[in-house]
């Protein structure tokens, strides 16, 4: 890490090959359609 | 090398420094200006004036989280249409999908702006058609064969018209008790107005979280949120989220706002603290503009850009903070999570379940895939009743609204952000293939915010377990003086 930039996060999908871009994006949010109602889960 | 196509650059407060995020690595960093502009000079350039003026492992972060890349920018293009039609295939996956139930789409309050008011021309007759217990078996027969696993841990959110009228009480109890045999909860999207006598039907098991709206204080609600015989509704709206509350149940409140009513917000935000909401483990609110074309002109309308320099003025006024939010289709909120997670954040190739997978099950046995389409049947995406059968070329054409199908936003470095907009938007703005509005200033707004919040509770952690390390070095102290 150097002065200029700080990174925020480590998991990223730069080199992910095909296969690891199909495990990593298992997990996450699928996209919901009235997300003020979903914030209090 | 070059500079990626896909690098959003977000100024971050009154630090001089910026928030940098990747449109398809999903890396999100906190850079001094003097990288951006770095970058900008490198992608004005293509890499010919390069400077080494950031220092060499700046310079190898940047390529390590893809700003600086070897790829083109087809080859960018490809990848991240490789990511956006992996995350097609996988809504396709999802182990319960949105559902939502129309008892009926008759509904007690006359709100100006309703985006449904327009079903009202349809008589009524058709507006008081309920749901039959026959059509509630279908759905529930319908459920198992519209999921793609375990139907036992999902969500059934009711809707309207008004979902809970008290003439709804016997077929709301029905539906529950359908629910509970395959271990389902339920949701409301509510006006409030009749929820006194659902209340047994509240809690665990039962309906679990509700959403009402209020658009003001009382002088401004009662004047746009009222009975068909103009009767306001603030208090009677305000009784019943007490007793849900008591009940233990989950309450939103949707605070519409438009230029009409956004004087009264911190009159509102008042009332709402006088009633103790804030301090409820189980309430929340937030804020959101009222879109309808066709009800609310462009003179009142507010765009979502505003309304979030709105939000910052009433933010501090509620006692605490994060019990109040802005509708930002849930930016702020993911973000701020997979940063804690330490993971890129989520990226989307639809903009909402309606165009991935999402069933609203009416009266009529039709099925629609969006909220706002409901009651068009040229919008409907099938029937459920008296057979099931999904799909016909209306939801071909809807669900092509993503970004695999988008080739515009596929060179956007927004795309997975914002997943080509809403499609009922698209459409009836006439929008030739996505609508953006203001997306970029609303990101950037919840981004920031995200990253702010972020850094002060890792700040704050660090802070309190150098503290925690002094008291166990005094503790050891102490014991090995007693010793």
């Amino acid at each position: 890490m150097s002065e200029k930039i700080t990174p925020l996060n480590e998991d990223l999908l730069v080199e992910a090959s095909l296969e690891e871009l199909e495990q990593k994006l298992e997990f996450g949010a699928s996209p919901t359609c009235c997300d003020g109602l979903r914030v209090g889960s | 090398m070059r500079a990626s196509i896909y690098n959003i650059y977000i100024p971050f407060a009154d630090s001089g420094q910026f928030i940098l995020v990747h449109g398809y690595t999903g890396a999100v960093d906190l850079v001094s200006s003097d990288v951006v502009d770095f970058l900008q000079n490198f992608e004005q350039t293509n890499g010919n004036k390069r400077d080494n003026s950031i220092g060499q492992k700046t310079i190898e972060t940047l390529i390590r989280r893809g700003y600086l890349t070897e790829k083109n920018s087809e080859e960018e293009n490809r990848r991240l249409l490789q990511i956006a039609s992996l995350l097609l295939k996988r809504y396709q996956k999802v182990d319960f999908p949105e559902f939502a139930i129309i008892p009926t789409y008759d509904c007690n309050l006359r709100c100006f702006y309703c985006y449904e008011s327009k079903l009202r021309v349809k008589g009524s007759r058709w507006l008081k058609t309920r749901i039959t217990k026959e059509q509630i078996d279908a759905i529930f027969q319908a459920i198992p064969d519209l999921c793609s696993g375990n139907t036992n841990k999902g969500e059934i959110t009711l809707y309207g018209g008004e979902p809970l009228l008290a003439e709804n009480l016997g077929i709301v109890e029905y539906i529950i008790e359908r629910g509970k045999n395959l271990n389902l909860s339920f949701s409301a999207v509510t006006n409030g107005v009749d929820l006194e006598r659902f209340e047994d039907f509240l809690g665990d098991k039962k309906i679990t979280r509700l959403q009402v709206t209020i658009d003001g204080p009382p002088r401004i609600h009662d004047t746009r949120r009222f009975l068909s015989d103009r009767s306001g509704t603030f208090r009677l709206i305000s009784q019943n989220i007490n007793t849900a509350l008591d009940r233990g149940v989950k309450v939103t409140v949707r605070i519409n706002v438009d230029r009409l009513t956004v004087s009264g917000l911190p009159t509102l935000i008042r009332i709402m603290e006088e009633k103790g909401w804030f301090s409820q483990a189980k309430f929340w609110a937030y804020v959101s503009t009222v879109h309808c074309p066709a009800k609310l002109s462009s003179q009142h309308a507010l765009r979502d850009s505003e309304l979030f320099q709105e939000f910052d003025k009433i933010k501090s006024l509620v006692s605490e903070s994060k019990k109040i939010f802005m509708n930002d289709g849930g930016i702020k909120k993911l973000f701020k999570k997979a940063l804690s997670d330490n993971r890129f954040p989520p990226l989307r190739a639809s903009f909402c379940a309606s165009g991935a997978k999402m069933y609203v099950f009416d009266p009529f046995g039709d099925v629609y895939g969006c909220w706002e389409t409901v009651g068009d049947t040229k919008q409907r995406i099938g029937r459920y009743f008296p057979e099931l059968k999904i799909g016909n070329d209306f939801m071909e054409s809807w669900s092509k609204i993503n970004i695999p199908n988008l080739p515009k936003c596929q060179k956007c470095k927004y795309a997975l952000f914002c997943a080509g907009g809403c499609a009922y938007r698209t459409y009836s703005n006439s929008a030739s293939d996505s609508f953006c509005e203001d997306f970029q200033i609303c990101f950037a707004n919840s981004v920031a915010s995200a990253c702010r919040e972020f850094l002060q509770e890792k700040s704050q952690t660090l802070s309190n377990s150098t503290i925690d390390r002094r008291e166990v070095i005094k503790d050891e102290r102490k014991d090995y003086a007693f010793k």
